[in-house]
């Protein structure tokens, strides 16, 4: 499992606040990292869960 | 070489006073619109608080009552038509966000015109001035801000419309011709390339100033030995804290001879960060319960040690906003004993929390405030006696205890002389409870209000009070003409701000089809 940032992303960081250990917040470049290429096993359920919590819809999943 | 956009109107700023623009603009039909963003997206501050807005439902009874619970809120020093239109518009948010950006309203507070004005504490978070109408509680997206989704779908509706969007890209400056109408304006994009901007009207609506330290502190709104928590947004400051709402709006409005307003500190009181509350502004997390206790009603002293406020108005944050920043450091100190920490397991007032956390117990508070002192929070302490918390803190031991003393005498006698709190709010402070709780406050921020004025058609004003043809203004930075100048610690929020985009929208298509 993948993920990506639509450009929209508000840049909030509610999805670094409840999932840390997938998301970052970049204030130099504004925008969110994301801190796994691709994402581990034991973290897709979290990254969904990550996608649904989003402000915007902005997180997608590329499976 | 520079590049060029023609349009008959540009926006600045995606906040929901330029969107509110730019949707009466789209709406009009036949203009060709772009709106220029500074940050990489759109919504502004608006996008990361508020779940709720009020709107005046368009009665006469609501718009009279509404238009003079502003009109006396700004002490007459607003402009009184510009009151009368923003509560007109206001009646439009139903159908503006439920209807057409189908955002949910699961619970509506329908209030009664003749009381408007009259509650205190929250009603949609904020002022006294603000409840002036009905209140509608919103469902986001996920675990995020409905305003954040609802201008998210805004600009899509309008880009639909052909609203073009620039982001990365501010407007810096503002172009008159020689019979001082506005012709044009310069924005720079990502990579620093010019833009040159032709429009026959500019709505300039790119908000506060919380970006910039320095401007603040110009601006005589933070003038505090903890500067650092009006920094970069991770402490007081807690929209988007990289929002880069730098005042460039009003610095390239008054390098044209715009009139020079004052500004404010929007409301919120808080307990700086970190690890007192998770994420820029979602106290719907399951987080550190600081936040909730600190709008209870107890003992608040500065930094002298003297009380300075009736603390029954806690949770109403432009009055606490407005007493904490006339204080020395502009702070205040929330302190209470283990009784009331105790008496806090058991369940808070219920008047004192945001409908949210009804029926909250907030159990080991100072186990909560370990974790954030641990964390490198300096702003709060809990001691065995009222010495220690004084020289941790920094107040004035000697008053404070005299302070302590005669408000424990006041909750004995169920009357405050000095400052009339209702009894039912005040709780003795007491080293024999075994312990003493103590938290710094300040007058929190999503945003600055202020520094531009704006007319009644929403039309900017120079130094003469004299509109500036083709230059409209709306949001956070024209507060002053709502609320009074300079604009009291009101918070700008959807009723404070929208409006006056949807004016400015209005007057500036108006003047662009030649109708004014």
């Amino acid at each position: 499992m993948r993920l990506e940032i639509a450009d929209y992303c508000i840049r909030c960081g509610i999805c670094e606040d409840l999932y840390p250990d997938i998301f970052k917040r970049n204030y130099d470049e504004h925008c969110i990292d994301i801190l796994h290429e691709e994402i581990p096993a034991d973290l897709e359920e979290r990254a969904q869960k990550a996608a649904d919590d989003c402000a915007v819809a902005a997180i997608r999943i590329k499976k | 070489m520079s590049k060029t956009v023609e349009v008959d109107v540009a926006v600045m700023g995606s906040g929901v006073a330029g969107m509110g623009a730019a949707y009466k603009l789209a709406n009009a039909g036949g203009l060709k619109i772009a709106v220029f963003e500074k940050y990489p997206a759109q919504g502004g501050a608006v996008s990361n608080c508020p779940m709720c807005f009020c709107s005046t439902p368009d009665t006469p009874e609501a718009q009279k009552s509404a238009y003079e619970v502003l009109a006396r809120f700004s002490n007459y020093n607003a402009n009184m038509g510009l009151i009368s239109k923003v509560v007109k518009y206001s009646s439009e948010f139903p159908k503006i966000f439920l209807e057409e950006l189908k955002i949910e309203a699961p619970m509506v507070v329908k209030r009664d015109p003749a009381e408007y004005g009259t509650q205190r504490g929250y009603t949609m978070g904020h002022a006294n001035g603000l409840d002036v109408g009905d209140i509608y509680f919103l469902n986001g997206r996920g675990q995020g801000h409905a305003m954040a989704l609802a201008l998210l779908r805004m600009r899509f509706a309008l880009e639909k419309k052909g609203v073009e969007f620039y982001f990365q890209t501010p407007i810096k400056e503002i172009i008159r011709d020689e019979s001082g109408k506005v012709t044009g304006a310069v924005a720079y994009d990502k990579d620093g390339e010019k833009i040159e901007i032709k429009c026959n009207a500019l709505v300039v609506a790119s908000g506060g100033i919380s970006a910039d330290l320095e401007m603040m502190k110009e601006e005589g709104i933070v003038h505090t030995k903890f500067e650092e928590v009006y920094k970069e947004g991770t402490q007081v400051i807690k929209t988007f804290p990289d929002s880069c709402q730098d005042g460039d709006g009003q610095k390239a409005v008054w390098a044209i001879g715009g009139k020079k307003a004052g500004f404010a500190i929007s409301a919120d009181p808080e307990v700086p960060n970190p690890c007192i509350r998770i994420g820029p502004n979602t106290p719907w997390f399951a987080a550190n319960q600081i936040k909730i206790v600190v709008e209870q009603p107890y003992l608040r002293v500065n930094e002298n040690g003297k009380r300075f406020i009736n603390e029954e108005m806690s949770n109403q944050h432009t009055a606490m906003s407005a007493a904490y920043s006339n204080q020395p450091n502009m702070c205040g100190y929330m302190l209470m004993d283990e009784d009331t920490a105790k008496a806090l397991e058991d369940g808070v007032d219920e008047r004192y929390v945001y409908f949210i956390f009804k029926g909250m117990k907030i159990e080991n508070i100072r186990a909560q405030m370990d974790a954030a002192i641990a964390a490198g929070n300096k702003h709060i302490c809990h001691f065995d006696t009222v010495h220690e918390v004084a020289e941790y803190m920094g107040i004035n031991e000697t008053e404070l205890k005299k302070t302590i003393a005669k408000y424990n005498r006041a909750v004995e006698l169920g009357y405050d002389e000095e400052f009339k709190t209702d009894p039912s709010c005040m709780r003795a402070v007491r080293e024999e409870s075994g312990h003493i709780y103590c938290f710094r406050i300040f007058t929190g921020a999503y945003n600055t209000m202020g520094g531009l004025l704006i007319d009644e058609n929403a039309n900017i004003i120079d130094s003469n009070n004299q509109p500036i043809p083709g230059l409209y203004g709306a949001g956070d930075m024209v507060t002053g003409s709502l609320y009074g100048n300079p604009p009291v610690n009101a918070g700008g929020t959807v009723f404070g701000s929208m409006p006056t985009g949807l004016l400015a929208g209005d007057s500036a298509a108006a003047y662009v089809k030649g109708a004014c």
